[in-house]
């Protein structure tokens, strides 16, 4: 393993980096087509916030591959380089899509509808009062496991919290932004709302 | 001239319904070849990255198809300013195809120009491969440690696919579930080994040395 370590350390932190970089680019594109779906005019501003968070994480990757990575090996620099602007593009595309909501022009139905249609469906559902879910860690639930639903996003009063960890507790209220396929919608539809006590 | 305005009706009635069709699969597409692009670079998959020029070509298709139907569609001024949102939704979804399928040129490069290669550097005959894990397994539920996955198959799991989310830091306290996707790095024989047991076939130990 002696050769591998070598190589492990400078880029641990850049492959950190790149990963955080890579969760954010995908958020946005999936943040992008919610705001459509939900003609929602917020939840496509922070699209415009994460894109910031994207710059700040592009500058520093560009500083340390042409600094320290470069030293090693100037492929791997270039290649850091590539990776960057690929992000940029993404977070580019889901720019352009939350335009379409910002924008004064209200958006065409068939956006909508168009994205309501997908094989993998974005969903959102309002944690009530009585749900089996107020106080769980979302890592217990295993929602995944169970429903195949994946929460990419929480709104709590005025608070947005992207990506959450898995021991990110749910509070009553809560709004829970979801992705994954029909039938686990319904199911976890059931018991947000305190209709069905459990996934079986 | 009523005659006329519902056949003309009708007809972008028609192209609306291809739009809208062309639209989904176009969002489904965008994210599943982001998906496919960033796993391509990271396991340094060649194949994963034929399947991005796949879809991206399946993009172009569809951004075609969307074009010619709002060309079709628009009627007025304030129409064609709706239908142009459309257009700009379905360029950003063709925008990410076309992002994808250049940073997967760097495949045509040498191997040193990958830089997460080194973290699953392939000794010799080692592969990389992606195995579901079957319902029916019984590696289901259980701690990786507790399992000795790579003592056992010689093959180790560099990451894990769950549902839409990735998992990297794989800890050994970590528990296997169904329909997890493991990506492990091992020879082609332990492989074959922890594909069996994956997917069910044999009992965990079966093939303990």
């Amino acid at each position: 393993m002696g050769e591998i370590q070598e190589i492990e350390d400078p880029m641990k932190e850049v492959m950190d980096l790149f990963l955080e970089m890579k969760d954010t680019s995908e958020l946005m594109v999936d943040l992008a087509y919610s705001s459509l779906l939900y003609d929602n005019r917020e939840i496509a501003s922070e699209v415009e916030h994460l894109n910031d968070r994207i710059d700040e994480m592009s500058s520093q990757l560009q500083r340390f591959a042409i600094s320290d990575i470069s030293r090693r090996s100037t492929d791997a620099t270039l290649m850091l380089l590539k990776l960057c602007s690929y992000i940029n593009s993404i977070a580019d595309s889901a720019m352009t899509i939350v335009d379409v909501v910002l924008r004064d022009i209200e958006p065409h139905p068939i956006l909508k509808q168009s994205i309501k249609e997908s094989d993998v469906g974005i969903y959102r559902f309002e944690v009530r009062k009585g749900s089996i879910l107020v106080g769980k860690k979302l890592g217990e639930l295993r929602l995944a496991t169970e429903t195949g639903m994946w929460v990419f996003a929480i709104r709590r009063n005025v608070r947005w919290i992207y990506g959450p960890e898995e021991d990110e507790v749910i509070h009553r209220g809560d709004i829970l932004f979801v992705r994954g396929p029909e039938d686990g919608m319904r199911k976890l539809s059931l018991v947000a709302r305190g209709k069905l006590r459990s996934f079986q | 001239m009523g005659l006329f305005r519902r056949r003309r009706h009708e007809k972008i009635e028609y192209e609306n319904i291809g739009v809208k069709e062309s639209l989904t699969e176009m969002k489904d597409l965008s994210e599943q070849i982001i998906d496919l692009s960033y796993s391509a670079i990271l396991f340094d998959s060649e194949d994963i990255a034929e399947q991005v020029n796949e879809l991206e070509e399946r993009l172009d298709k569809l951004l075609y198809n969307v074009r010619i139907g709002l060309m079709l569609a628009a009627r007025n001024r304030e129409e064609a300013e709706q239908l142009s949102g459309i257009l700009q939704v379905a360029s950003a979804a063709e925008q990410i195809g076309n992002a994808s399928q250049d940073l997967m040129r760097i495949f045509e490069e040498g191997v040193e120009f990958r830089p997460f290669a080194p973290f699953f550097l392939k000794k010799g005959d080692e592969k990389i491969w992606a195995i579901r894990v079957s319902e029916d397994s019984d590696i289901n539920h259980r701690k990786i440690s507790e399992l000795g996955i790579e003592s056992e198959t010689g093959s180790r799991i560099i990451a894990i696919k769950r549902g839409p989310r990735w998992i990297y830091d794989i800890e050994p306290e970590r528990r296997i579930k169904d329909s997890d996707i493991l990506i492990a790095r091992g020879v082609e024989d332990g492989l074959k080994e922890l594909v069996a047991y994956a997917k069910g076939e044999v009992k965990w130990g079966k093939y303990r040395r």
